[in-house]
């Protein structure tokens, strides 16, 4: 085996003085997962909090929102006494005149001869 | 694959690690814990990485990198305003303190490259691949450059050994 794959003096005398005892191992590891369940506990309520204010802003913004009322419809009025014309914006017309007095309903024939 | 028990088996070795890496056990520690923190969080919403350890120790070789470049930049300061304290037992941990910086004085003779394959191999006991997987480089390039490493460290320390008796000359 090649000398130089072994571990030296150097490493084994670092490795001798670096090895720390138990109990700062488990003061790590004790820190680490109390460091990482607090993580865990702090962001469940922040996600709900964060979606509940989303719902309530949701809700909120749905009730006041402006709905646009339905617009009336624009009708031009043109004519005089005798016929009044109404004209919708789609272009159908109406002619408003006064009832007539009927229509005379008689029995005479007009004939015209060639 | 259990979480638990792969976060308890990497735990000593990647505190090794960090140790070795930046030479001070309380920063070692805080980034072990934020490697940890980045596996279980990883494996709770994606399952298991390939190789959780070369995921962690990718994770704390990056963060170590960061908090050494933020330690040198904030270091002045905290002497300035005397924020830095001594830490406890420091009486105690004098003479291992004085024997780990001795090391870690004669790794820092070694390029980059090296130190890095040569901490995770011997403080952080990762498998060739993973070291490879965790800087980047093939399994044949890591081993090469352990190789090297330890043929330079060797020749170091022969030259070290040396140097008294070339001054005694």
């Amino acid at each position: 085996m090649n000398p130089h794959e072994r571990p030296s003096d150097v490493e084994t005398t670092l490795r001798r003085l670096v090895s720390s005892d138990g109990t700062a191992a488990e003061r790590v590891l004790a820190g680490a997962w109390s460091r990482s369940n607090l993580h865990r506990r702090r962001l469940v309520p922040w996600v709900w909090a964060g979606a509940a204010v989303v719902a309530a802003a949701i809700a909120v913004g749905a009730w006041y929102w402006p709905i646009p009322a339905a617009q009336p419809a624009r009708l031009t009025i043109t004519g005089n006494p005798a016929a009044v014309i109404v004209e919708n914006r789609d272009g159908r017309r109406w002619v408003v005149t006064p009832r007539s007095e009927g229509v005379a309903q008689g029995s005479v024939v007009i004939v015209i001869g060639r | 694959m259990d979480l638990e028990a792969v976060a308890a088996a990497v735990t000593p070795r990647l505190l090794a690690y960090l140790t070795a890496r930046t030479g001070c056990p309380s920063l070692a520690e805080d980034v072990a814990q934020d490697a940890l923190v980045a596996l279980i969080q990883h494996w709770r919403r994606r399952g298991p990485p390939d190789s959780p350890d070369a995921f962690v120790f990718a994770i704390a070789k990056r963060r170590a990198g960061r908090a050494l470049a933020r330690r040198a930049l904030l270091a002045p300061i905290d002497t300035l305003l005397g924020w830095r304290h001594a830490g406890p037992g420091i009486d105690a941990a004098l003479e291992h303190r004085q024997t780990l910086d001795a090391v870690l004085r004669e790794l820092r003779r070694l390029s980059r490259r090296e130190r890095e394959v040569l901490l995770l191999s011997a403080a952080g006991e990762l498998r060739i691949a993973d070291i490879a997987s965790v800087v980047g480089a093939t399994p044949a390039a890591v081993k090469m450059r352990l190789s090297r490493a330890r043929r330079r460290l060797l020749s170091l320390h022969q030259d070290t050994s040396h140097e008294p008796a070339r001054t005694a000359e």
